[in-house]
């Protein structure tokens, strides 16, 4: 066994030699803005071992950001990023407090004494950051004109789950514009080979006033107008691809890594609630609920089988009493 | 068999309580405090003569309080939308996920000071005065979902015990001392004061 840990431990060195010479490269999140034009004329196809999100917005342009859920490898490769940056800001420390120490008894001290990088305190941007999905206000996938205006998005992506991260137009290096819904939102999955549709849910016109208040304290701002229901369809375009509609459950609170303004999606029927600010999975509550009863039911049908049993011998010597009455002590 | 009546029982009778699994926590646990430390964070002066001019600037000048609420409960909710706010990362990820464990071990809770940097490139566009705008926003939604009323304040007063937005290791402890007294002062009597749209 000692032999095989042995071996085992000089093929690893053997690894690890030139992999510390390279960084390691970030796993980002993989995605892209399909278009009808591209679909139609070949350049783009859809691909089975792909997922797609479909989304409608009636009226305008939108733009938003979803965020993949990492995977295991994902996880793992940012953990190793994480080990590779803290030890290099270790190794480098030495140097920095010593030019941090001549400048101070040089009189040129500038900037706060450096500190010791720890593994407690030492930290490299979010994982959020890497797994980062936007999408328009540009490359729609098709628009429609009249009164049914639209613009629709359909978004390429890995096979996964992905939560709404909001109205948010993302362009790396700049101000974020747009609200996160960083304290409360929905997640769905994205199947391979199909097209995962959101229709227009995303423009919030399920939810009434009473719902939309719950999001924000601004109150002038929000539309007074009656809910109308989500329309899930896909376009004739993509008739001829498997598609599905988004199947929602609630996600919880997000940092606001983008430093956008901070929101949350309005309560989602059947969905998402919210107890004051804790988003509460109503679908896990209903399966919980079933769950419950369903025990409560076989205890009870096991309580009232045994029941039935034990009140059959008592039965049986009743009736036997009755069949053979006891003498009269006074004959 | 008893036993399974038991645990079927106690299903039942949790049945309200299953809400509260179903609630989706993402916080770090709860910070706690002794009656002494909470004694030793100093009350700030809320007293003022409310005037036209002063009531002018109430969607800058404000605190926040709310009945019924203990002091380590106004800590971790002054924490929280402050961090949100300021773009602070705090939330460790669903409890059931991996994400927590990575999370908590590789210190991204401690990117306070690295998180709020991004800020920088945003005041060479925006300017300072719109990040505190939007830090003011962030900050009303977030007590507002948490059900906190909202009040207005002098400005020196307010000054006291808030802090504007500052990026030195320096700005962290008074940025701490502040928020507990803002937890004071959302957790102690209720104030003489008009409540303000949230």
């Amino acid at each position: 066994m000692k032999r095989i840990l042995t071996l085992f431990a000089g093929a690893l060195a053997l690894f690890a030699a030139p992999v510390a010479a390279e960084k390691i490269k970030p796993d980002l999140a993989e995605y892209r803005a399909i278009e009808l034009k591209n679909l139609v004329s070949g350049k783009v196809a859809i691909d089975p071992a792909k997922a797609y999100i479909f989304v409608r917005s009636p009226q305008n342009r939108t733009n938003g950001v979803f965020l993949k859920t990492p995977s295991a490898e994902e996880i793992a490769n940012y953990e190793a990023k994480w080990r590779e940056e803290f030890e290099e800001e270790v190794r480098k420390y030495p140097g920095r407090l010593k030019n941090w120490e001549i400048s101070r008894q040089s009189g040129r001290a500038r900037g706060e004494k450096p500190v010791e990088p720890t593994e407690a305190t030492f930290s490299i941007a979010p994982i959020d950051m890497r797994m980062i999905v936007p999408f328009g206000p540009q490359f729609v996938f098709d628009k429609t004109e009249g009164e049914d205006k639209s613009f629709s998005y359909l978004i390429e992506v890995e096979p996964g789950e992905y939560t709404w991260f909001g109205p948010i137009l993302y362009l790396p290096g700049t101000q974020t514009f747009g609200q996160c819904y960083c304290m409360g939102s929905v997640k769905f999955e994205a199947k391979a080979g199909q097209i995962t549709s959101l229709g227009d849910f995303l423009s919030l016109g399920w939810a009434d006033r009473a719902a939309l208040e719950q999001s924000t304290f601004e109150r002038t701002l929000l539309p007074d107008r009656p809910a109308v229901p989500t329309d899930w369809s896909v376009p004739e375009s993509l008739a001829k691809y498997p598609s599905a509609r988004a199947e929602l459950r609630a996600a919880g609170k997000r940092n606001n890594f983008l430093s956008a303004l901070v929101g949350r999606i309005p309560p989602v029927p059947g969905v998402l609630a919210y107890e004051r600010d804790v988003p509460i999975d109503l679908i896990g509550l209903a399966e919980q609920k079933a769950k419950a009863e369903a025990e409560a039911a076989a205890v009870a049908m096991i309580e009232a089988a045994e029941a039935a049993a034990d009140a059959a011998p008592i039965m049986a010597a009743e009736a036997a009493e009755q069949a053979a009455p006891t003498p009269d002590p006074a004959q | 068999m008893k036993m399974l009546q038991c645990a079927a029982l106690a299903l039942l009778a949790s049945l309200p309580a299953v809400a509260q699994a179903q609630a989706i926590k993402t916080e770090p646990p709860m910070k706690t405090f002794t009656a002494a430390e909470i004694e030793a964070v100093e009350m700030p002066n809320l007293a003022y003569t409310p005037d036209p001019l002063i009531a002018a600037d109430f969607d800058k000048y404000f605190f926040f309080h709310r009945p019924d609420t203990s002091f380590d409960q106004a800590y971790a909710d002054i924490t929280e939308c402050d961090s949100l706010a300021s773009g602070i990362n705090f939330y460790m990820g669903d409890t059931s996920s991996a994400m927590a464990g990575a999370m908590a071990n590789y210190g991204v809770l401690a990117g306070g000071i690295g998180g709020a940097l991004g800020g920088l490139m945003a005041d060479a566009i925006f300017g300072s005065a719109e990040r505190r705008r939007i830090k003011r926003i962030n900050l009303r939604n977030c007590m507002f979902y948490k059900g906190y009323d909202r009040y207005g304040l002098e400005k020196d007063l307010w000054q006291a015990f808030h802090f504007e937005e500052g990026l030195s290791r320096e700005n962290a402890k008074d940025r701490e001392a502040a928020l507990m007294k803002q937890a004071r002062v959302a957790s102690g009597p209720k104030p003489q004061l008009e409540v303000l749209e949230p």
